[in-house]
């Protein structure tokens, strides 16, 4: 179990944990604040970290995805790890995140069209770290595509088949229980 | 999973999207943004819990670009699609 972090101690771990991804990213971000995939954060030769290992071979349906997948998936997986995530929630949230993918690409092939307002760098997801009483919970928010009341239902339907199906299979994925969507 | 529930969600989605294309010339004509930015008119949020595998979905809505396309005041079509929407739900 993990004990509720105290506020002093909190934000000690916050800015820890700030520094050290920033340290570690920093090496591979180039001066638009992006990270670039060539440099051994996506496919690699020594991959040890669950993104990498499964980023090579999820089967992208196109070059966006993979570039999304390589991008976001360095700052959600190393936040999880240091939130002290169990494992097969890190592999779930991960499939979770891939799942979600395909409302961000649209029918673009290519990096401006899906610049956005919500981050400095105009990358369309935003991870964050919540710190509660009962400890850390990592948040991720993403802007769907223009287009997104589209894609976005398909994507919720999508969802909600895939728990049908795994309900009416009898299968113990466990599969994630959406809550209700709270609106503001 | 199971508990998902979008009814909110769509009546909201009715009162505030405006087609992409329209948005993409507000988002150009109107409020000047560069090419190939532009304001969203939802974002989704989800929480990732460590207890369980559950994923709790928030959605953000931004009426701006609705009020801009209506031509109004975008407290009022805030305030009108909520009293819309209670009246519906």
């Amino acid at each position: 179990m993990r004990k509720p972090p105290r506020l002093f101690s909190t934000l000690k771990t916050a800015l820890q944990l700030r520094q050290q991804v920033s340290r570690e990213l920093r090496p591979h971000a180039n001066n638009m604040g992006s990270i670039n995939i060539g440099d051994g954060l996506g496919i690699c030769n020594d991959c040890h970290q669950p993104w990498q290992v499964s980023g090579q071979d999820l089967g992208f349906a196109n070059p966006n995805q993979k570039l999304l997948w390589n991008t976001g998936t360095v700052a959600l997986g190393k936040s999880m790890i240091k939130a002290q995530y169990p494992v097969h929630l890190q592999c779930l949230y991960l499939s979770f995140y891939k799942f979600i993918l395909p409302s961000l690409d649209g029918n673009s092939d290519g990096l401006a069209s899906w610049m956005t307002l919500l981050t400095h760098d105009g990358f369309s997801i935003e991870p964050s770290l919540n710190f509660t009483q009962s400890g850390l919970t990592i948040r991720f928010t993403i802007v769907p595509e223009t287009h997104c009341w589209i894609i976005l239902g398909s994507i919720l339907s999508a969802c909600q088949q895939e728990a049908r199906k795994r309900t009416a299979g009898g299968t113990h994925y466990g599969w994630l229980k959406y809550r209700t969507i709270q609106p503001l | 999973m199971a508990g998902l529930n979008t009814e909110l969600f769509n009546l909201f989605k009715n009162e505030f999207f405006i087609p992409g294309l329209e948005a993409a010339e507000i988002d150009l004509k109107e409020l000047h943004l560069p090419p190939g930015k532009s304001i969203p008119q939802c974002i989704l949020a989800f929480d990732l819990s460590y207890t369980t595998e559950a994923v709790t979905m928030k959605a953000y809505f931004f009426p701006i670009l609705r009020a801009i396309h209506l031509g109004l005041d975008s407290h009022r079509v805030l305030f009108d699609a909520i009293l819309r929407v209670d009246r519906k739900s």
